[in-house]
């Protein structure tokens, strides 16, 4: 008769449950009584067993997972019992195993966690950075539907440029896919308290800015439509900061008068403080009122305003179902229809949208992603220093293994021991470094530009501790590999032959050499890379400015059309307030420009002159152009090298002259002659003057040829620049300039007031911030790569002490073995340093955009960088080189 | 000392030189109607043996073919000594006590 089986599923699985040994008794009597009741009916037999396996299972379980070591001490002898140990209970007794045998080596055990504490430490560090910036770069409600919408000036390279009112109305009006446009411009206010009057920043907006951002004021009412139209009564929003500390948290403050240095408004809301402007970083030296405490709707007819006044950021809603793509396309399109119906100020001009997070974020994504990888390669470099030195542990520990092997311990213990080994010094690393880095991110923070956004979030926190615990334990996984890999098969008679040190077998050689290599050319990468970005955080802070720009201050003003008609009224305003300003007390020199180096991108052209042929395609005849006001040089304190700057007589009834830089000069007159040339402007126009070049109208480079039109001569520039240079402090500069431009004329706003020591900080800042942290990197990696490759060298060497012994004692010359051994380890890192440059030359192409006057392939970076590996290296080796051939042959044989 | 342990003790105490598991966990179910887990039994029957209250032994292979060695459980001195405990404390606590419990 065929036996019986109980359902296999339900047998299997109480097998396993119970653990290979347990179960075989087990079953073997459930089988028995399955028999019996099998005669009696099938199906309930059957049913009866799945019941008996279910119900068995939880108590089967407990038992097996936390009994097994207790059975092991209350019976040694039995074999049996010891191998019905307990899974838990094993893993439980190899922690306590490896722990009292790490404590046992301190010194091994504080290097390996300090150096990994130092590559945890800066990837938990960086990588608060990134979670508070690239995760989380902007809180609106709204956020996945905003855009910021930019004009794109017309000129070689596409450079962004804020709004006029009228471009903003019409694109409100005409642009379907956005269901909102708001607007807004930094406009600082000088606030009159009973106490005192404050200047606080403040923000000019859109009457829908909080509605397109989805913020609602915690007290009172937001800004309506009736608000934001000419002659509209003053109203105003302040912040909650501003609420609390000046006016008492209180209530009332809804509906009461504020004096403002334009008059005075009545208060209609609060608006929270969780709420502030978007910051925008990759617009170099676009002003965001961050932080403003006052909002005024700009009350202005907007398409009454003159074309010309860029001066607004735009922030558009999409409507729901509308892309990014559309919206992108209906603006070029607009943007189109606008160049033809107003071809004087919107010829050539363009239009685009960028999501609000990619606005943020812009460029500076780019470094933070660089300084990932950088920090990553680091961690690198830890972790292969970390398996060196447990490789080298796992060598003098070969006869423990052997012996464990012999008495009958699988593999299976003995991988255990290196996991839990390496997973506890990667945790001990993840302690120490998240404690480092909770240090480290706060000076990151202290040091880091303002420009840069959402600092104040940057914390270590829940995400960021998630990330140091999942590093750590891929850390532990990637170093614990090396020794885990050694506990394959030992070769238990070689091993015991070998002696206690442990030889140097092949594959651990070949082990060796391969790390070596690898650290060598990790080393390389990193050091390169920030070799490079220290070389060119030098030169940022090098730059030779060509003026002496203390002392400077600038500030933008714009003549709207219905103050200011027609052009003749412009040129003779602002000739008039360039007069004004420079008579002020304590002013040098006062001037206008359309564009302030630095502060934003000059138009572009290319130059025709008087008299010569049309230029070929491929000459390159690319210009910048920009229009000033005569004082503007003086100003900006740039030096007159030829001829003669424009002055008052060249008014729009005079000859049309132009004024060049150096650059100019040098590229098309390299002859020197360019005074005696004429440009080709729609009219022959007369070159006056060559001025010297501006070292900061780029950061590349060549400083670039300049045109400067006369203000006077010119029919469109209603947005222009102040620039005035004066001994003053700023503050009380800017309260005089401003004054004597009301008393021109109250209407001229006067906005985005900075020194030119803050317009070249605030370009500056995100690259020298970059290059410093990298350098911060880069010392570390130093470090590590220094003592990792001194580390492993000079252990190789040590290694091979018998070996040299042996040589000498047959014969061989002390300095053929020093030479020997030292060419073998050169031989290595040569090999290393080849990969590293490979991989460096494959990545310089990366960080090009963060360099400065340094090109990725800069030879001396390379030269300095491969030499300082290779010295190191040459030390490793020859240290313990000399040392081994001096002592006497006989010595080390005897050991 | 648990219920379920003095079940296993006392079944055991029946099964004489057939003191395997199932052995134990039919009595139990026979006299009680209690239909326990033979995980269960088995468990209770280690922390028994833990306890130094039964020892165990391997015995012969069963006479037929494939037939595996099964474990057997005795009761030590100190396991009939708590069992005798056991029953003499619960015939006092109930001398005399009506509870509507029929012996079967």
């Amino acid at each position: 008769m065929r036996r019986a089986m109980p359902p296999r599923f339900w047998r299997w699985l109480l097998g396993r449950l119970a653990g290979r040994e347990e179960s075989e008794l087990l079953l073997a009597e459930l089988d028995l009584e399955f028999e019996s009741r099998f005669e009696a009916g099938r199906l309930a037999a059957e049913v009866w067993y799945r019941r008996q396996v279910l119900r068995s299972a939880f108590p089967v379980l407990r038992e097996r997972l936390t009994v097994g070591a207790q059975r092991w001490r209350t019976d040694p002898v039995n074999v049996n019992e010891r191998r019905r140990r307990s899974v838990l209970a094993s893993w439980v007794q190899e922690f306590r195993y490896v722990v009292r045998s790490l404590s046992r080596a301190p010194g091994f055990t504080l290097i390996v966690v300090l150096t990994l504490a130092l590559g945890i430490g800066a990837n938990a560090s960086v990588f608060s950075v990134v979670n508070a910036l690239m995760l989380q770069p902007v809180a609106y409600p709204n956020a996945e539907r905003l855009v910021v919408a930019w004009e794109i000036s017309p000129g070689s390279g596409e450079s962004y440029m804020y709004l006029s009112p009228p471009n903003l109305q019409d694109w409100r009006d005409r642009v379907r896919s956005l269901e909102a446009l708001a607007a807004f411009a930094a406009a600082d206010q000088f606030v009159t308290l009973p106490e005192e009057t404050l200047r606080v920043r403040g923000a000019l907006v859109s009457w829908n800015l909080g509605r397109t951002l989805g913020v609602q004021p915690r007290l009172g009412r937001d800004f309506r439509p009736e608000d934001d139209v000419a002659g509209a009564p003053p109203v105003a929003l302040i912040s909650e900061e501003l609420w609390r500390e000046r006016f008492g948290a209180r209530e009332d403050v809804v509906g009461s008068p504020i004096r403002l240095s334009t008059g005075e408004a009545t208060v209609v809301g609060v608006l929270p403080a969780s709420f502030d402007f978007p910051p925008a970083i990759n617009l170099e030296g676009q002003v965001i009122p961050q932080h403003a405490q006052i909002f005024l709707p700009f009350a202005l007819d907007y398409a009454a305003q003159h074309r010309q006044a860029h001066y607004m950021t735009a922030i558009g809603l999409l409507r729901d179902g509308a892309t990014l793509e559309s919206v992108r396309a209906e603006l070029s399109t607009v943007a189109r229809a606008l160049a033809v119906e107003y071809p004087a100020t919107n010829e050539g001009r363009g239009a685009t949208a960028v999501p609000i997070n990619y606005a943020v974020l812009g460029e500076f994504g780019t470094a933070l992603k660089l300084l990932l990888g950088a920090v990553g390669l680091v961690l690198l470099i830890a972790c292969v220093n970390v398996a060196n030195l447990m490789l080298g542990r796992s060598t003098t520990r070969q006869r423990e293994y052997a012996i464990r092997a012999a008495l009958g311990a699988g593999q299976r213990p003995l991988l255990r021991q290196t996991i839990v080994e390496s997973q506890v010094l990667a945790t001990l690393g993840g302690i120490v470094g998240l404690a480092a880095a909770v240090v480290g991110t706060r000076l990151l923070v202290r040091i880091a530009p303002a420009t840069i956004p959402n600092l104040d979030q940057v914390s270590v926190d829940g995400p960021v501790v998630a990330f140091a615990i999942a590093i750590s334990m891929l850390t532990g996984l990637l170093f614990g590999l090396v020794p885990a890999l050694r506990t394959r098969a030992p070769n238990l008679q070689a091993l015991m032959m070998l002696g206690g040190r442990g030889g140097v077998t092949r594959s651990e050689s070949r082990l060796r050499g391969g790390l070596i290599i690898a650290e060598v050319a990790l080393s390389l990468l990193l050091l390169f890379g920030a070799g490079l970005l220290l070389r060119s955080l030098r030169a940022l802070q090098r730059i030779d400015a060509g003026v002496a720009i203390e002392n400077v201050l600038t500030a933008r003003l714009s003549l709207a059309s219905t103050l200011f008609p027609d052009a003749a009224r412009v040129r003779s305003t602002y000739a008039e307030l360039e007069q004004r300003l420079a008579a002020l007390p304590g002013v040098e020199a006062a001037g206008f420009a359309f564009n302030v180096p630095l502060a934003s991108d000059f138009q572009g052209t290319s130059a025709r002159f008087e008299g010569e042929a049309p230029p070929g395609p491929d000459e390159d005849r690319r210009t910048h152009f920009t229009s000033t006001t005569p004082g503007y040089f003086a100003a900006m304190g740039i030096p007159l090298l030829a001829g003669r700057v424009h002055d008052q007589r060249d008014d729009a009834d005079a000859p049309p002259v132009v004024v060049v830089n150096k650059a100019f000069a040098d590229r098309f007159f390299p002859g020197g002659d360019a005074l005696s040339h004429r440009l080709l402007w729609q009219q022959p126009v007369a070159i006056i003057g060559v001025v010297g070049d501006v070292r900061l109208e780029s950061i590349t480079d060549e400083p670039r040829p300049i045109i400067y039109f006369p203000h006077a001569q010119t029919n469109s520039y209603r947005s222009m620049t102040a620039i005035v240079r004066s001994g003053l402090p700023p503050e009380a500069l800017l309260t005089s300039v401003r004054s004597e431009i009301r008393s021109v004329d109250p209407g001229i706003p006067v906005f985005d007031v900075a020194t030119m020591n803050q317009v070249i900080a605030r370009a500056l800042a995100g690259p020298r911030f970059s290059a410093t942290l990298l350098m911060v990197f880069a010392f570390l990696a130093l470090a590590l790569a220094a003592v990792g490759i001194y580390g492993v060298v000079s252990y190789m060497v040590a290694q091979q002490t018998r070996d040299i012994a042996v040589r000498m004692a047959l014969g061989a010359r002390p300095n053929d073995e020093l030479g020997r051994v030292i060419g073998s380890g050169l031989r290595l890192v040569s090999l290393g340093l080849i990969l590293g440059l490979l991989a460096a030359f494959a990545t310089g192409r990366v960080l090009t955009s963060l360099l400065f006057q340094v090109q990725p392939t800069d030879p001396v970076v390379l030269l300095g960088v491969s030499a300082f590996l290779m010295l190191t290296a040459v030390v490793a080796a020859a240290v313990p080189a000399i040392r081994a051939s001096r002592t006497s042959p006989l010595t080390v044989l005897r050991e | 000392m648990g219920e379920l342990e003095l079940c296993v003790l006392l079944g055991l105490v029946h099964a004489r030189e057939d003191g395997y598991g199932m052995r134990v966990r039919q009595e139990i179910e026979q006299r009680t109607g209690q239909d326990v887990a033979i995980g269960s039994v088995y468990v209770t029957l280690h922390r028994l043996e833990r306890k130094g209250l039964v020892r165990s032994r391997e015995s012969e292979p069963l006479p037929v073919q494939g037939g595996r060695r099964r474990r057997l459980y005795t009761l030590t001195p100190a396991g009939l000594a708590a069992v005798r405990q056991s029953t003499r404390v619960l015939r006092g606590m109930t001398r005399g006590l009506d509870l509507g419990v029929e012996p079967r």
